[in-house]
């Protein structure tokens, strides 16, 4: 797995990822770490395979007890099947995420982190003297989901919606913005339900100011093209399975 | 298959065995009371096996405890050994992460942190074996209730030549009663060689 700072300023941002020992057949995920202080949040901490490496590559960074607080966007088994093993490794950790999934998610195993339960309205999360704001993005895919929000780096960590389902060692950032939509149409209009809902967080996102929009999985967006995928995905028709069933 | 996983499939069958000796002992009380009923019908005549019909109404009631009591113990053997078999998990991978680090003071974290995984793992494994034993006592309980109970079955067949015209009615409730602590001695039987036997 490979690890990379995409940020650094009064704190830190981490990516975790292009992981080339991954098991076959398991997507590629990114992860991502925020270092604030002497405290440390996983972004969607991945899957139960993916835990070797990821536990490798934190402790390259921080030790175990800074790690004070996980994050699941929602309640794939990619972004936080692993929570039983972190369980054990970091027991006095928070993890936030919707209070939609809490009974869910406690199906992962989990006899010692502590589950903060984010309203629907979403909210704030301290790391350190560091603010992140927690985004609505309901139906995008799932029911209960949020995004993250850092507006000291202007980063918007997006979970699933700008992510791109790409195999071995493809490039960090998007280079042309064309091209990359090929690699994103489809996932986007077959996992991602409902217009409404698409239309609500584009409206909400248009507010913020982002320099890097992270996806949970495939490459990360920067500057103008956070603004290109936004037209994009606003006149993209998602839900088409209904149609096709 | 893993010692953790197969454990979990041996207290499962256990369980199940004695989700079986709970009907049957069920059936044992159901039959003791049918019993009871006769004798006072008997009367006098009978006198001696009042004693006897409640001491198998009893024996019903407490195998069905003991049951209960089994089952308690055979859930927490199945949780504890799937506590053991993410321990051992967790470890595996703490090892598999270990060789990804180069750092001497990387090392020397997750050699801690794999102390500390290990030594959780020997707590949960002794409390498992402690369990264990509790169930295998009690399963043994079981088997000896049921070998005092044939013995006093011998003695009811004895009285109940004393009873005239309820004699092959009480004789054939003995015998109801002999195949019903026989059942529940072979599920406790079968209980404890599924525990102690090596492959599934």
């Amino acid at each position: 797995m490979k690890s990379r700072k995409i940020y650094q300023g009064t704190h830190e941002w981490i990516l975790f990822g292009r992981d080339p020992n991954k098991p076959d057949k398991i997507i590629d995920t990114n992860q991502y770490m925020i270092v604030s202080d002497d405290q440390a949040l996983i972004l969607d901490p991945g899957g139960i395979e993916l835990f070797s490496s990821m536990f490798a590559n934190i402790l390259k960074h921080v030790k175990p007890e800074q790690v004070t607080s996980l994050f699941a966007s929602h309640q794939d088994p990619d972004i936080i099947s692993s929570l039983g093993l972190w369980d054990q490794v970091l027991p006095h950790a928070k993890l936030y995420s919707p209070w939609l999934w809490e009974g869910f998610i406690r199906h992962f195993g989990m006899e010692n982190i502590e589950y903060v339960p984010i309203k629907d309205e979403g909210g704030t999360l301290k790391l350190g003297s560091l603010e992140l704001q927690l985004i609505p993005a309901h139906y995008l895919h799932s029911s209960g989901n949020f995004h993250v929000y850092d507006p000291v780096a202007k980063i918007l960590f997006s979970g699933d919606i700008g992510a791109a389902l790409e195999d071995g060692d493809f490039p960090l950032f998007v280079e042309d913005f064309e091209q990359h939509a090929d690699k994103m149409r489809y996932f986007h209009q077959r996992w991602m339900p409902s217009n409404t809902a698409k239309q609500n967080w584009i409206n909400r996102v248009r507010r913020l100011d982002i320099d890097y929009m992270c996806p949970q999985h495939g490459r990360i967006f920067k500057g103008e093209q956070i603004t290109e995928f936004l037209d994009w995905f606003e006149h993209l028709e998602v839900g088409i399975a209904v149609n096709q069933s | 298959m893993s010692n953790s996983a197969s454990l979990s499939i041996k207290t499962a069958s256990v369980a199940a065995e004695l989700d079986k000796a709970e009907s049957i002992a069920r059936e044992l009380s159901l039959a003791a009371k049918n019993a009871r009923f006769v004798v006072f019908r008997a009367g006098s005549q009978a006198a001696g096996l009042t004693v006897i019909t409640s001491y198998f109404a009893e024996l019903a009631e407490n195998t069905i405890q003991l049951v209960h009591t089994i089952n308690d113990i055979s859930m927490r053997v199945a949780n504890d050994s799937v506590r053991e078999w993410k321990a051992h998990l967790l470890i595996d991978r703490l090892k598999t992460a270990r060789a990804d680090l180069f750092e001497p003071q990387h090392q020397q974290t997750m050699k801690l942190i794999i102390q500390d995984a290990t030594q959780k793992l020997h707590g949960i494994s002794d409390t498992l074996k402690r369990e264990l034993n509790k169930l295998d006592a009690q399963l043994e309980e079981i088997q000896t209730l049921m070998r005092a109970a044939s013995v006093i079955v011998v003695t009811s067949r004895l009285e109940s030549n004393r009873t005239g015209e309820f004699e092959q009615n009480l004789r054939e409730m003995a015998d109801n009663i002999q195949r019903l602590t026989n059942q529940i001695k072979d599920r406790a039987t079968e209980s404890r060689r599924i525990l102690t036997r090596d492959t599934l």
